[in-house]
């Protein structure tokens, strides 16, 4: 049967994993100490027999729902679900305590939908231009981007940025294990036949980030639970009452688009900088803190809306710009299209049923989250003791799954306490999984740029879009070692005044 | 238990500076290809490893002329350790034989009863602990096994 030229079953099992993925995203996202990248990694083995579509729009529609469902448990216990609703947390937990739970969980369901929606249409609009423009593009640049992409990840992602670079150079040598693409030739296989096609995408994510959070989930009280007020759990929120902070979401829709698209930001950093810039311009800047509910819109109409501007990277030059995407870019790379300017001549009804169900993911999302929300935020008091159990073997056979080998999931294990320790130390996870992830387009456009120039490196500095790019690398090292040099001097001058 | 960030630093560079030589000497073990028209393939490692063990040097020295140390919090470490125990002997059990879904029902099973055991064994709490040991396999099963035909 069909509709408009489209086969119903099609749309059915698309909506169907939109809201399977909204459902599980909003649950997982409200557990505190979860989060979407938790809720990625155990969705992306429930991927692999599905269709292309279905398996995007499912972990689309979860990333979204995740952002929104952080801030449940920011609200309602004080405590963010993930590290993008800590914003939320500033007025969203005083306006929860003075006034109503429900209220406050409104504007947040409300800001979350039309930043998701404005991040949605941004995606739409400047895909295809910025598509077309990366097909100018050739070697040299890609290798650019891709290292401009590495950079901008290792300098905002940890405090140390050598610890960073450390990071970078790992996960570039951890992708070169494998067979070499152009010579054929097995690299840092130690002979075994498991790592010819090189280390398992799902291996590695899920190491480096759940297996290492699970482990650090044991840090706290195992079996506290937490209290929440269970009366005015309600989400409800007048259209009179919303339109008094149309501009603090209007400002956190834009900030958070724009700061999803640049590589290593993301929505923690989108939700703080526009729950600042609100408080700037607001007039009631002294009751900020306090519980105004400006503080809460801008912050999560802002991590909703930098899902779409991250999108938008991946899907016009393949390049993902935080650690969700790269998982997202897996769920392609499982299903053998590889995001970048050609998908869009080589898969375009996927990539405009995307942009559809993208849309469709923020409706889902209001909905869903009018309708559940109340029952989410009373799951928040399960204890961890009873989470990490299930979170685990969830972990472990969803590795096992993806390839039915027991090797992966010593590679997990192995990997995810490594991890574990290194975070520890400041080393930055984000952009060892970037790294990994990138190292492909990294090395092979190295190499065939050094091909095309007979070995020279001129190559990168006599084409107009290299060089455009190469001052943009400049640019970010120079402002990253002017801002740690302004840091250092304010920490001495704070030691002195201690002193 | 509190670690020294500092000494944990040292511990880590020294391990990746290992990792780096150990990975630079694979690099230059490897056959070169006799295609000149080609960049060979230890040509980016060998990038990366000359990299890393320099990043590492200028850590390890950073840290050094670093004169003040802060402390990493640990605890639960012997909550870590048991649970890192546990799942090596599940995977390496499970490695072994067949019986993926008992062996998940006796991992969930023990895990729940070690990080409860502080609640005092309760009829509820075991009968919560077997309840959702028994129900996770299932759900794996069906979702798994029944619907997208994965076997363990």
């Amino acid at each position: 049967m069909e509709l408009l030229g489209i086969d119903i079953s099609i749309i059915l099992s698309a909506a169907f994993f939109i809201l399977l993925g909204t459902f599980i995203g909003m649950l997982i996202g409200a557990l505190p100490g979860l989060g979407a990248m938790i809720a990625l990694i155990l969705l992306l083995p429930l991927t692999y027999n599905m269709s292309a579509l279905d398996s995007i729009l499912l972990l689309v529609a979860t990333y979204q729902a995740a952002e929104y469902g952080g801030s449940i448990s920011s609200i309602t216990l004080g405590i963010p679900g993930t590290p993008a609703a800590a914003a939320t947390v500033l007025d969203g937990y005083p306006y929860a305590k003075k006034y109503s739970p429900g209220k406050a969980l409104g504007y947040s369901l409300l800001a979350s939908t039309i930043g998701g929606f404005f991040g949605g249409l941004v995606l739409i609009f400047l895909s295809a231009p910025m598509a077309s423009f990366a097909l100018k593009l050739s070697e040299p640049e890609f290798f650019l981007v891709g290292i401009l992409g590495l950079l901008g990840v290792a300098a905002l992602s940890s405090k140390d940025k050598i610890k960073s670079s450390i990071s970078a150079v790992l996960g570039l040598m951890a992708g070169t294990v494998g067979m070499d693409t152009f010579t054929g030739a097995a690299r840092f296989t130690g002979g075994s036949i498991n790592l010819l096609d090189g280390l398992s995408i799902i291996a590695v994510v899920t190491a480096v980030f759940a297996i290492s959070e699970i482990l650090s989930m044991l840090h706290g009280n195992l079996n506290k639970r937490h209290e929440i007020e269970r009366n005015n759990l309600k989400v409800k929120i007048s259209f009179k009452e919303y339109r008094e902070v149309a501009k603090p979401t209007m400002i956190g829709s834009t900030l958070g688009t724009i700061i999803g698209i640049i590589p290593g930001l993301g929505p923690g950093v989108a939700s703080f900088f526009s729950y600042s810039t609100a408080k700037k311009v607001s007039k009631s800047k002294e009751t900020f803190g306090q519980g105004n509910p400006e503080g809460i819109v801008a912050a999560e109409s802002s991590n909703n809306a930098s899902v779409g501007g991250a999108l938008l990277p991946l899907l016009a030059l393949g390049i993902p710009s935080s650690a969700p995407i790269a998982i997202i870019m897996g769920a392609f790379i499982i299903h053998g299209i590889q995001p970048g300017p050609l998908v869009f001549s080589q898969e375009p009804a996927l990539v405009y049923s995307i942009f559809i169900g993208f849309i469709l993911t923020t409706i889902a999302m209001y909905f869903v989250g009018r309708a559940l929300t109340p029952r989410f935020a009373r799951i928040l008091t399960v204890p961890t003791s009873l989470l990490v159990p299930i979170i685990l073997v969830l972990c472990i056979i969803g590795v096992y799954a993806s390839k039915s080998l027991h090797f992966d999931v010593w590679i997990t294990l192995v990997l995810g306490i490594l991890a574990f320790f290194l975070i520890k130390l400041d080393f930055s996870v984000p952009t060892f999984i970037l790294a990994f992830i990138l190292c492909p387009l990294i090395e092979t456009s190295l190499r065939r740029s050094l091909i095309l120039s007979d070995g020279s490196y001129s190559i990168f500095v006599t084409r107009p879009y290299s060089v455009a790019i190469l001052v943009v690398i400049v640019a970010l090292i120079v402002m990253t070692l002017i801002s740690n040099m302004k840091k250092k001097k304010k920490l001495n001058e704070d030691k002195d005044v201690n002193f | 238990m509190n670690l020294s960030a500092n000494k944990g630093t040292y511990a880590a560079l020294i391990l990746l500076l290992f990792i780096g030589i150990m990975y630079w000497n694979a690099t230059n073990n490897i056959p070169v290809s006799t295609n000149s028209d080609t960049i060979s393939h230890n040509y980016f490692p060998n990038l990366l490893a000359v990299t890393l063990i320099i990043l590492c040097l200028i850590s390890f020295v950073k840290t050094l002329i670093r004169k003040s140390d802060t402390k990493i919090a640990m605890p639960n470490l012997k909550i870590i350790l048991v649970t890192v125990l546990l799942t090596v002997l599940y995977i390496a059990s499970w490695n072994m034989s067949n019986y993926f879904y008992l062996l998940t029902f006796l991992f969930i099973l023990a895990l729940l009863t070690y990080y409860r055991w502080s609640l005092r064994m309760k009829k509820k709490i075991i009968a919560t602990n077997i309840g959702i040991a028994i129900v996770m396999p299932l759900v794996i099963y069906v979702i798994f096994d029944v619907a997208m035909n994965i076997r363990f």
